[in-house]
């Protein structure tokens, strides 16, 4: 059984790839909603704190990546492997991409366009799903759609380097700063 | 170098030797609440935005506040009562620390009280001879309340009495860490203000946070507008007093006196008045002054929309009010009256005139800054008014007083007449809203507001083509503010203006060199 569910999985340098890809995204919407942030931040909060803020964004956004990576990989069990597994590096980061920009996309219908909840989750997901559709489908056609994906998959590793060190210090200090009685 | 001992100090020192002496203990039955060799509890009720001028235990034409009539009764009515600020975070903190905002510097929305300063908290000043317990609705004051955590012994959760919470409130969960993890995670990763930002930092926080945000306006038969909210939750006024008493009921149980601290989001708005006081103002034939809209305005509301808010924020607090009295007499029919100082007051007032609508504005005019307060000491059984001019500050050195402490010497209040103060109509009080001034930086953008006796001075500092321009008003003969004799009174303006400007120098001097 376990076998089997090893069959098909990706490799782990594929996957730490897509989950490269993820928090490239992730940390990149994080930033512009921080910057967007700092200025007001500075009229009450010190520097110090501001960082404290922005380890707890770092601790996030590497646990919400992970969720959207056993997303990716519970896909991988589930869909034929010559679709998915077969395909990881694009269609797991276009995916990768999508999932998260639902997401985005969703609360922007309801926070903006005062969209029900449902009817935002299915536009929301019509428009990520379809234009992930629609680059899965380009990526066959056109290499260069194929290209862009392998661009981002195998030049965002180098930010894990940046990624999860911080992390880890992140869980650290933050460990401290909410231990105690 | 030694401070030179001012007359604020001489005032502070008499006021607390005078004590005793102007307050004998029998006059109000403390000896009785003593007899146990307890000190009495103090149990302060601050409802937020309740604006003197709209309360008929005030003299507002509308019967907004009956129980409140009921309970002056056997309380001491302050009819002149002052917040520091205008808005939850400066006046609050204010309140809570004993000094104008541009000391404790909490300036901002959403901003934080000095961290050199936290220690001079109201709760630590109470000494541990008490069981201090806090609760507040208002987010704003509870970011207060987390700084000041350490010196609480009982901090009741900001969801304690709620109905649908509709934030996700992670920060609530990291106790430890609860003002940083809130702007982390409850300003920037789930929560996003209103017309602040983009979006929320994580987009799987968000999702799940907005989600929870179609719980807002709950409908219900009792109440037409809404079930009652605090941008966090839904709640019940009697519900919650329910709650509170039940906590204070416990807490009479308890070997040490209680200090209650508890800050409810009502009347604030959004104003949802049950429904037996939805309407009950509509056409009754009462008419506030019209005023001109002022070049500060921000919300630009017609006078038609001021008075139809006016009135449903009337009804609310005709609501409250009721909700309050049953409160009151339960603590009356308990016997807590007799061993508790009952405070009742509020952190700042609320605006409807000049085309502004609201209490976060550059505007400090009376019906944000004057706010009541009533104060029942155990036993006490008749009426006593002050009319001389007090501050939100001044519960600080009282309070601490009462305690049996002595107030820390950095407190810029003095004590209350009534609770051993002299009167001092000659005093200058200060009001301050510096909201869009780093909380680090000397202020240069600001209007403040002082009053001496009946004269009420505004100035406003650094409004571009406002910059510099000051009102001068006689509360006395004018407590509309419509007369401006700034320009005709020159002298009164002029030295008004210096004592003003030399505090407020003053205050800069520490930020100077960030100028």
């Amino acid at each position: 059984m376990l076998q089997t569910l090893k069959s098909r999985l990706p490799d782990r340098g594929e996957v730490m790839s897509v989950y490269a890809v993820i928090l490239f995204f992730l940390f990149g919407w994080a930033t512009i909603v921080f910057l967007w942030k700092f200025p007001a931040w500075l009229y009450y909060a010190n520097l110090g704190e501001v960082a404290v803020f922005y380890l707890y964004t770092v601790f996030t956004e590497v646990l919400e990546g992970f969720f959207y990576l056993v997303i990716l990989l519970l896909l991988c069990v589930l869909l034929p492997v010559s679709f998915f597994k077969e395909h990881f590096s694009v269609r797991g980061t276009i995916m990768g991409l999508a999932l998260p920009a639902w997401l985005l996309l969703m609360q922007y219908f309801i926070a903006f366009h005062d969209f029900g909840n449902g009817l935002a989750v299915l536009l929301s997901a019509l428009i990520a799903g379809g234009l992930a559709s629609l680059w899965m489908w380009l990526s066959v056609k056109y290499a260069i759609f194929e290209r862009v994906a392998r661009l981002l998959v195998e030049r965002t590793p180098i930010f894990l380097y940046v990624y999860l060190p911080l992390a880890a210090l992140s869980l650290v200090i933050l460990s401290v700063r909410n231990m105690g009685s | 170098m030694t401070k030179p001992f001012s007359r604020r100090d001489f005032l502070k020192t008499a006021g607390a030797a005078a004590l005793p002496l102007l307050f004998p203990r029998q006059a109000f039955g403390l000896e009785s609440a003593l007899q146990n060799g307890k000190q009495p509890n103090i149990l302060m009720i601050v409802l937020d935005t309740l604006s003197a001028p709209h309360m008929s235990v005030y003299g507002y034409p509308r019967p907004t506040t009956p129980a409140l009539e009921k309970f002056a009764e056997r309380s001491t009515v302050y009819h002149s009562h002052y917040a520091a600020g205008n808005f939850t975070t400066p006046a609050t903190a204010s309140m809570l620390m004993g000094c104008v905002p541009w000391t404790h510097r909490a300036l901002n929305l959403f901003g934080l009280a000095r961290r050199d300063l936290v220690g001079q908290n109201l709760f630590r000043q109470m000494g541990d001879g008490y069981h201090r317990m806090a609760f507040t609705q208002n987010m704003l004051a509870e970011l207060l309340l987390r700084q000041f955590h350490a010196d609480i012994d009982q901090h009741l959760p900001f969801t304690f009495s709620s109905q649908d919470v509709t934030t996700l409130g992670i920060s609530q969960h990291l106790p430890n860490d609860s003002v940083d993890s809130f702007y982390a995670f409850d300003d920037f990763l789930a929560t996003r203000r209103e017309n602040d930002g983009p979006l929320a930092g994580s987009p799987l926080l968000g999702l799940l946070d907005i989600l929870r945000k179609d719980k807002e306006t709950v409908e219900s038969d009792a109440y037409p507008l809404g079930v009652p909210f605090n941008n966090y939750y839904t709640y019940n006024n009697a519900e919650t007093f329910r709650n509170i008493l039940r906590v204070i009921e416990e807490a009479r149980k308890g070997d040490k006196p209680y200090f209650g601290y508890f800050h409810l989001w009502t009347p604030h708005e959004p104003y949802r008045p049950r429904m037996e006081y939805f309407g009950k103002y509509k056409k009754d034939g009462y008419e506030p002054t019209a005023k001109p809209e002022h070049p500060l305005t921000e919300t630009f509301r017609t006078e038609k929309n001021l008075l139809r808010l006016r009135q449903t924020y009337d009804e609310y607090i005709t609501d409250v009010d009721a909700d309050l009295g049953l409160f009151l007499d339960s603590l009356e029919s308990g016997g807590a009256l007799d061993d508790t100082y009952v405070i009742i007051t509020s952190d700042h007032g609320q605006l409807f005139e000049r085309g502004e609508h609201g209490h976060n504005t550059a505007l400090l005019y009376d019906g944000v800054l004057h706010i009541p307060l009533l104060i029942s000491v155990p036993g006490q059984n008749q009426r006593a008014d002050v009319y001389t001019p007090t501050s939100n500050i001044d519960l600080l050195p009282s309070l601490v007083t009462l305690a049996g402490q002595a107030p820390d010497p950095a407190s810029e209040g003095i004590l209350l007449p009534g609770l051993g103060g002299v009167e001092d109509s000659n005093r200058s009080l200060f009001s301050l809203v510096a909201k869009n001034n780093s909380a680090f930086a000397p202020i240069q953008h600001a209007s403040v507001s002082m009053i001496q006796g009946s004269k009420k001075l505004i100035y406003y500092l650094g409004y571009g083509a406002y910059d510099g321009k000051s009102e001068l008003y006689d509360l006395a003969d004018d407590p509309d503010e419509m007369k401006d004799f700034a320009a005709s009174d020159t002298v009164t303006a002029a030295r008004m203006k210096a004592e003003l400007l030399s505090a407020l120098d003053e205050s800069n001097r520490a930020f100077s060199h960030k100028s």
